[in-house]
């Protein structure tokens, strides 16, 4: 009797791993990976298994942009003494050059966004903007965050360690926390409070002398105006013996990495960031522990831990749908990908997420944007509206909506409902017309979850 | 944002070591008073805001960064303030301006996101606690029914108005909120799920609120120009939802960045004279209406910053700070004494008054009730 139910369970499982998914799973596999589905995918999904789904999701991401670099991305800066001599209209003109290419940089990602076949790949460069986070406003140099951006995508879906040796030596990095000021005589702790704090351990795993030793470990990283390069100045490091998490060694900045890698905690923080990102708002202190430790036995690669995550099971369960808040920018490019809308021009996404609190290159404080709930406030709430209402009119001209003043039939509502929303909507819609349908589940408060 | 909400508590290190007696004020709930919270966002270079200018020390460790002499505002043979800050002059003299000096907890912590989430929260150095001070502080209480609002956000976040069952919303432009408002869905909070329940709540806090800004709040020409800039424009619509004689206990502005680690002169410059020219204005508008005297302001930061200058002409995060209060009826003048800058901790001054004091006296203040989360702190300024 046991045997013939173990049996019946392992077909079960075999069959339901091979059978096609239902299309809120395929909806919320995209919604939660990537920027939303639009229908021929909700279609096409729909006939394909979920596990292989996700394997080929991660084994087709991408390492570089679909869409061309803005020409001025090699520009560098003026050298201090050339900026000395600039007269005051050549000032203004450097600052009005700053402000065009740092509008045109943040056009250039909604393109890459609304472009790539790799979604996925987009959203973890926005994760790791996140987390590894530079701003435009302290760096004041466009052309250093567009090669930060790149190498985050490099790294986005590769490996943890080279994504952390290679951002500490990013000049985006360097300027914005300040360790390209940090010299043996003239210490700057800021790039190794934050590498603890927010980029690896976090709170409470390290203490105020930690910082002391680590910052001294990282003097002499800094960048060389000349090429726009990291550089390790030789006479600015001070080669003393530090000691750090309890090791001591005349450590530089490669050797305090390496130490950090090697605690267990680096690997659990990470991961529960990546679990508030994807998975929930409630922390699982279990699954978390399993999961990092997947990511720390497979030495640091991401893709391993997030097939683990996207297969969970709090991932895949029904009860989890719907029970996180898009982004300003998914809310925004995953309408325009479900709707097939194009806008005239891309800086009315940039300037209409920043209003909607998510200024993309620009995050808020050095621990980026809080996520969550945080993105719904009384004053959020009513440019969201504003927004997806305004985008709604667009469906007026040629989408896939084809004749939106047709009237609705039961096949119209139940593919929109099921692109759309990840979970019956509050208030029954009621439209006659295609158009006003869609408009209606734009406006429930439904389609701000995922 | 996510805090683990367990409790950690400090050993026998002594919460605070001054903290003045209170003065016993009779119990009776008023909502007509305002509680106008100015964070410094960043952490404001307190001893170059409040300067020990009588102290040789001061001069010697800011050789590029002290005030000079001939400059600063003397209000005492010890303290001067910022020349910036001129426009407060007149509370000084009118005794409306109360400084309370060496503001800051036991076990300080020097990272922005951890000390603000303290000085937020309200929390000791090793506690962990997801609501803000004033929604804490509110919980306790009853609301009268024909309050707009909590309290409301005039800058970008919510702060210390941060909590469950806290009817908080964001206001950056009335004129603006209202039009939206009129498009919203009337709806129940009763969902099961969270993320749901949360929009739900909001809607329901925006539909409330924007009726009342609709039929009460007075229109821009009615107050007189301020400032155009980010912290003028939170101080006009705070004067104007005073003067509509809109009731909302708390209003929350924003102001910084002070996080001056590099060339910090000209940024600190520019940023205390807006505040003290949007302050100076808001109390002429309220005062002619004779609303100052239900006004307070508090000023609070999430630290000082170092005692010696950096190599790049900034200072770094810091610990101990001054603050300022300032209100119609208030017992002006300097609470608490400055720091010594000889006896510091690993460069940094020693703070003598617990924050949890000031927001004592802010609480004093407000009048509301007696139930509060501070009652084992005895204020900092009897009000």
């Amino acid at each position: 009797m046991r045997q013939t139910l173990i049996l019946t369970w392992l077909l079960l499982c075999f069959s339901r791993a091979l059978s096609a998914m239902p299309s809120e799973e395929a909806r919320h596999l995209m919604a939660r990976t990537g920027f939303g589905v639009n229908a021929m995918q909700l279609t096409q999904l729909s006939k394909q298994d979920y596990v292989s789904t996700v394997k080929q999701m991660l084994a087709s991401h991408r390492q570089t942009p679909v869409t061309p670099a803005p020409d001025w991305v090699d520009r560098l800066p003026p050298l201090p003494a050339k900026r000395k001599n600039m007269s005051a209209s050549e000032k203004q003109q450097l600052q009005q050059w700053i402000r065009n290419t740092a509008q045109e940089l943040k056009g250039w990602w909604f393109q890459e966004m609304l472009n790539t076949d790799s979604p996925l790949t987009e959203r973890m460069t926005l994760f790791w903007h996140n987390h590894f986070t530079s701003s435009i406003r302290k760096v004041r140099w466009p052309p250093f965050l567009y090669q930060q951006n790149l190498l985050l995508r490099h790294h986005a879906l590769g490996n943890f360690r080279d994504l952390l040796n290679n951002i500490a030596k990013d000049p985006a990095m360097l300027i914005y926390l300040d360790n390209a000021r940090n010299f043996r005589n003239k210490g700057n702790e800021n790039f190794a409070r934050e590498l603890l704090e927010l980029f690896t351990l976090g709170e409470g795993e390290y203490t105020e002398q930690d910082i002391k030793e680590a910052a001294r470990a990282f003097t002499g990283w800094t960048l060389q105006r000349k090429t726009g390069k990291f550089r390790f100045a030789r006479w600015q490091h001070d080669y003393g013996e530090k000691e750090f998490l309890g090791k001591r060694g005349q450590f530089d900045g490669d050797d305090i990495i390496e130490i950090i890698l090697q605690q267990p905690q680096t690997a659990i923080h990470i991961t529960e960031k990546l679990w508030w990102e994807f998975i929930s708002a409630t922390p699982d202190e279990t699954e978390i522990k399993r999961l990092a430790a997947i990511f720390r036995d497979n030495n640091y690669e991401i893709k391993p831990l997030l097939r683990a995550m996207f297969l969970s099971k709090t991932f895949r369960d029904t009860g989890n749908y719907a029970t996180l808040i898009k982004s300003p920018v998914e809310l925004l490019v995953g309408t325009l990908h479900s709707l097939q809308l194009t806008v005239a021009n891309n800086y009315l996404l940039v300037r209409a997420a920043r209003f909607m609190g998510q200024d993309i290159f620009n995050p808020p404080t050095v621990k980026g944007w809080p996520g969550g709930t945080t993105w719904i406030d009384a004053n959020s709430l009513l440019i969201r509206q504003q927004i997806l209402e305004k985008l709604s009119h667009t469906l007026l001209t040629p989408t896939m909506v084809s004749q939106p003043m047709l009237p609705v039939d039961s096949q119209f509502k139940q593919l929109t409902q099921q692109m759309l929303l990840a979970s019956p909507p509050t208030q029954p819609a009621t439209a006659t017309t295609r158009i006003e349908w869609i408009q209606q589940l734009l406006l429930d408060p439904v389609y701000q979850l995922k | 944002m996510q805090r683990r909400a367990f409790l950690k508590l400090i050993g026998s290190t002594p919460l605070f070591a001054y903290c003045p007696q209170l003065l016993a004020t009779p119990r009776k709930t008023d909502w007509r008073r305002t509680l106008l919270l100015v964070e410094l966002t960043g952490g404001n270079d307190s001893l170059n805001t409040v300067i020990p200018y009588s102290e040789k020390t001061y001069y010697q460790m800011r050789p590029n960064l002290a005030i000079p002499r001939d400059q600063l505002l003397p209000l005492t043979e010890q303290t001067a303030l910022h020349p910036a800050l001129e426009s407060l002059l007149p509370q000084w003299h009118k005794n409306q301006l109360a400084i309370v000096q060496g503001v800051g907890y036991a076990q300080p912590n020097l990272s922005h996101f951890r000390s603000l989430d303290i000085w937020q929260s309200g929390s000791g150095s090793h506690e962990y606690i997801d609501d803000g001070w004033v929604a804490r502080y509110f919980s306790h209480l009853k609301r009268p029914d024909n309050l707009l609002a909590d309290g409301i956000a005039l800058g970008r976040d919510y702060g210390p108005l941060q909590g469950k069952n806290f009817q908080a919303i964001t206001l950056l432009n009335a004129e603006q909120f209202i039009r939206q408002a009129e498009h919203q869905q009337r709806m129940a909070a009763t969902s099961a799920n969270p993320a749901l329940r949360h929009l739900q709540q909001v809607q329901q806090t925006i539909q409330h609120s924007a009726l009342h800004l609709q039929t009460q709040l007075i229109a821009k020409q009615q107050v007189p120009e301020f400032p155009n800039t980010a912290i003028g424009r939170q101080f006009e619509t705070a004067a104007r939802i005073i003067l509509s004689d809109i009731r909302v206990p708390v209003l929350k502005l924003n102001h910084g960045s002070f996080d001056t680690h590099v060339g910090q002169l000209t940024t600190h410059q520019r940023l205390l004279s807006q505040l003290a020219e949007a302050i100076a204005v808001f109390i002429n508008t309220v005062q002619a209406h004779n609303r100052w005297d239900d006004v307070l302001i508090m000023t609070y930061s999430e630290f000082g910053r170092r005692v010696a200058e950096n190599g790049n002409r900034g200072t770094d995060h810091g610990t101990a700070a001054s603050h300022f209060l300032l209100g119609g009826k208030l017992p002006g003048g300097i609470y608490g004494h400055a720091p010594s800058l000889q006896q510091l901790t690993e460069g940094n001054l020693q703070y003598h008054v617990d924050f949890r004091c000031v927001y004592r006296s802010a609480i004093d203040w407000l009048n509301l009730g007696s139930s509060q989360p501070f009652s084992a702190f005895k204020p900092a300024v009897p009000l």
